[in-house]
């Protein structure tokens, strides 16, 4: 039944041209077009009526609006539209949108065998969206951007590059590991070791192209050229943006997987309230909310719309509060544990109105290295008192940081009661969202614990595992691992080990268990569970065939979102 | 043959209203004040509805430890409570939270967090009521000691706090303050040697004081450079009285009418204006309550829990319109131009 929802899209329909079947694909589009009209040749071969504008909206603005410094869910589901890397993921819905497929090169990488060296070449004639070429060079400039603008992306694969980390400190010189050639539009990176999840890094929005003029600050008031199917524009930050059709979309991507997207834009808004979005869009005034509707107003939505214009479906997610096990008490083992022990799932799921699935693992059940481990830290307050007193941290001052949205604030409040509970002397601390993982990601703001989210950039344990818990990355700022235990040089050697390898063999798969489990024992964190996502739509858009959900980076691919 | 005692009139109709109401010849002002003020029944009735919210939000910490057993920030997400003879989830598992009922325990129902909301409501009154007093008070002592140094000394003096008053008036004041509040709720504030916390109740005291002070400075000025014309300020400067005995000898006692009834309007204002900074995420820092934070949590559970929302709201409307109309009666008795019509 959810394979239903699927819409295959521009690759498939390469496949079957490959195949022999052009002359019937032929017919079949266009009749298709006959029949929908208004078709401008975006949008692959889906079902599906392709124009129109959709109206979308967000509780907070994005936190950027910029390829090499977004780091939400929020910013992505813009940003993949607009800045396609030289792998993408394809705009398909489940595992066939999960693994990454040329996107403005010509071909999936050469890899050398040690692994450590990967070859591509820039497809022919391609230009930025202001209609100027794009070089192999804007490929190396964009990923020093990165590093230059110093991104919480730089937490990823990026400084596995050789050069990037010393380019990283002192942002002269370049990366001395990716070599490109304009004139043959060869690029050649070379890492210092070898990194499994590299060609995933590839294709995520941080390896977005973009001119190589683009200076290295945030963008998001004027966002960038890029070769995506769409651009965003007129953005007013904390209000609104859009996403307008690309008007020099390269005609050498078209058919690709970079050319994707049927409808002819987006207006995008901010509305505060969700429950406002919700009534927005039963009145068919708004078409589609990027969070989840509030508690009450679900079981409304359930019986009236399940299956038509509502649905929920689990995330690859992970949900936790961070403990920083570089600032007291939580440089203590007993006080991180007692966190554990202390935090009640079944409170934590009604509080944020049932859609959290218990868990206690880092990886979520749907990625490679999953394990179903049995609860270290079944709830037990009386345990974590005792282990608070054995620390000796009994009235200790934390400062619990969160941000405003709802339920997360509300989730916040819940954790500082139950560190006072415990013996800890806790006050909460709420900061706007749209600054929220920029302030708890600043090593020196020295942030004691709070809550935080990691929805799966890519199918790999890596993606969850080496970003948010190896102590090699912990950096200045723009972290991701809030447990700052940068002094972990086994668990860093033993992550970077499995990060290494190329392929996830069962044997690869059992280490990454293994180290799950490590971290669950460390305690750097306290894992609640993942969440459920909804979908949830107006009566305009065709939820059957264009629902976009269950995306692999992150929930919704808005490329797919067509109106009936 | 005139009657002597209107001899100084320039209103007669007002004379007449005088004989009518049958103001006794030689009360002092704030006997003539009290004794109009008790005449308005409304205003008084408002007055004491006052004194009972004030009374009951007081008694708050009673009402949580003795009757409801449960604090203002205690969590209780996977509780139940007793409604008709069986025991019913506090928050259900889907995340509704029980509502009001008939009982101890969770008269006025839950929020999301699974706190009882009439503990809420009575802790978050005092935090609303603390800012609205201590703020009004934060403003009349500054925009009254501005206001008689300006108006009495004028020159570069006047100029000075006229220039500084414009530019806190150009500023939108609920902007101003939520800039402030907003800043301030994240590093704190620094005062010398003092440091008050982000999430203390008195960044949103503080803040509130603050851009309130030339809507009542600017008024307080203009009396200020008028009653500092009459004969007895002149009279007291020939008797070789000092400029601060003048101010405060002198000028504060013929402001002090005016100070008060502002005062009270300022109070009024002040409390909506906590609520709205605090619905707004830059007032009163959760877990702390106040009405405003209240009903901000109560906005996205509407449909199920519409008394989240409703019951601060409502007591903030009680409070301020208590508070309105007995300003308003404050006034009429007090208000010296009253006066002038009847005793000029």
């Amino acid at each position: 039944m959810k394979s239903d929802r699927y819409v295959p899209e521009g690759g498939h329909v390469s496949r079957m041209l490959k195949a022999g079947f052009a002359a019937l694909v032929l017919v079949l589009a266009s009749l298709t077009i006959a029949a929908c009209g208004d078709d401008d040749g975006g949008g692959g071969g889906g079902e599906g009526k392709t124009g129109g504008t959709i109206k979308i909206a967000h509780s907070s603005f994005p936190d950027f609006l910029d390829p090499a410094l977004s780091y939400t869910v929020d910013g992505w589901q813009a940003l993949l539209q607009a800045y396609p890397g030289l792998l993408v993921f394809p705009h398909e819905s489940g595992p066939e949108g999960a693994e990454p497929v040329p996107g403005l090169a010509e071909d999936m990488p050469e890899v050398s065998e040690d692994g450590r060296t990967y070859r591509l070449r820039l497809r022919d004639n391609l230009r930025f969206s202001d209609g100027s070429p794009i070089r192999a060079s804007d490929f190396k400039a964009s990923i020093e951007r990165i590093l230059e603008a110093d991104s919480q992306g730089a937490g990823l694969g990026y400084t596995s590059i050789e050069g990037a980390e010393e380019f990283l400190e002192t942002k002269e010189g370049g990366i001395s590991g990716i070599e490109v050639d304009d004139d043959t539009r060869e690029i050649t990176i070379r890492l210092t070791e070898q990194r499994g999840p590299f060609t995933y890094e590839l294709a995520i929005p941080f390896a977005g192209i973009v001119p190589q003029d683009t200076p290295a600050t945030n963008q998001t008031r004027n966002p960038p050229p890029g070769a995506g199917r769409y651009v965003i524009d007129n953005v007013r930050v904390n209000r609104s943006y859009e996403l307008r059709k690309n008007p020099n979309f390269s005609p050498s991507l078209e058919g690709t997987a970079v050319d994707a997207g049927k409808a002819d834009g987006f207006d995008v808004s901010v509305i505060r309230s969700v429950s406002n979005q919700v009534t927005q869009i039963v009145n068919n005034d708004l078409d589609f909310m990027i969070d989840n509707p509030p508690a009450d107003r679900v079981g409304e939505l359930r019986g009236q719309y399940e299956g038509e214009r509502f649905r929920q479906f689990t995330t690859p997610s992970t949900f936790y509060f961070f403990m920083n096990s570089e600032v007291p008490p939580f440089d203590d083992l007993k006080v991180r544990q007692a966190v554990n022990y202390a935090i009640d799932p079944d409170a934590i799921n009604r509080v944020q109105g049932g859609v959290i699935e218990e868990v206690n693992e880092t990886l979520p059940e749907a990625v490679p290295g999953y394990r179903d481990w049995p609860d270290l830290y079944p709830h037990d307050v009386n345990r974590a008192r005792a282990l608070i007193r054995e620390a000796g941290a009994e009235g200790d001052k934390v400062t619990v940081w969160g941000n405003p949205e709802n339920p997360t604030q509300q989730t916040i409040e819940y954790y500082a009661d139950v560190l006072n509970d415990i013996g800890l002397d806790a006050e909460v601390r709420i900061v706007p969202a749209e600054t929220y993982f920029t302030t708890i990601g600043d090593r020196s703001s020295r942030v004691q614990t709070g809550w935080a989210n990691w929805f799966q950039d890519y199918p790999h344990p890596a993606n969850f595992i080496d970003v948010l818990v190896n102590p090699d990355r912990v950096v200045a700022t723009g972290n991701n691992n809030y447990s700052y235990n940068a002094d972990d040089e086994e668990l860093a050697r033993k992550i970077n080990e499995l990060a290494a390898e190329p392929e996830l063999t069962d044997e690869v798969k059992d280490g990454w268990a293994e180290v799950d489990r490590e971290i669950q024992e460390k305690a750097y964190w306290a894992v609640y569970g993942t969440r459920k996502q909804t979908t949830f739509m107006s009566e305009r858009m065709d939820f059957e065939n264009c629902a976009g959900d269950e995306y692999a980076v992150g929930t919704h691919d808005w490329a797919q979102f067509c109106l009936k | 043959m005139p009657d002597p005692s209107t001899e100084y009139s320039f209103d007669p109709a007002a004379e007449v209203a005088e004989r009518e109401v049958g103001e006794p010849p030689g009360l002092g002002p704030w006997r003539l004040a009290a004794r109009r003020l008790r005449r308005n029944r409304v205003a008084l009735g408002f007055l004491a509805l006052f004194f009972l919210i004030v009374a009951l939000c007081l008694a708050a910490p009673l009402y949580a430890d003795h009757v409801a057993g449960i604090g203002p920030s205690d969590n209780n997400l996977t509780g139940k409570v007793e409604r008709g003879g069986e025991q019913r989830d506090v928050v259900t598992p889907d995340g509704t939270p029980i509502g009001p009922g008939f009982g101890k325990e969770y008269l006025l129902g839950a929020d999301a967090n699974g706190r009882d909301v009439a503990v809420r409501l009575l802790y978050g009154g005092r935090n609303s009521l603390f800012v609205g007093f201590m703020s009004a008070l934060i403003t009349t002592l500054i925009a009254t000691a501005l206001g008689l140094i300006a108006g009495y000394f004028r020159g570069k003096t006047d100029l000075a706090t006229r220039t500084l008053f414009d530019i806190l008036w150009s500023f939108p004041v609920l902007l101003f303050a939520i800039a402030l509040g907003t800043a301030l709720a994240v590093g704190g504030l620094d005062l010398g040697p003092i440091h008050i916390a982000g999430n203390s109740i008195w960044i949103p005291t503080l803040v509130i004081g603050f851009v309130l002070i030339p809507y009542l400075g600017r008024p307080i000025r203009g009396q200020v450079l008028s009653l500092r014309e009459k004969e007895f300020v002149q009279a007291a400067e020939a008797s070789g009285m000092g400029p601060w005995r003048i101010i405060f000898g002198e000028l504060l006692p013929n402001l002090s009418s005016t100070i008060i009834v502002f005062t009270t309007l300022i109070v009024a204002n002040n409390i909506i204006l906590e609520a709205g900074l605090s619905f707004l995420g830059a007032g009163i820092q959760p877990p702390a309550p106040s009405w405003g934070n209240l009903i901000a949590n109560g906005v996205d559970r509407l449909v199920t829990a519409p008394h989240l929302a409703i019951v601060p709201g409502l007591a903030i409307v009680l409070t301020v319109l208590s508070l309105n109309v007995f300003g308003d009666g404050l006034r009429d008795a007090l208000d010296p131009r009253a006066k002038l019509r009847l005793r000029a």
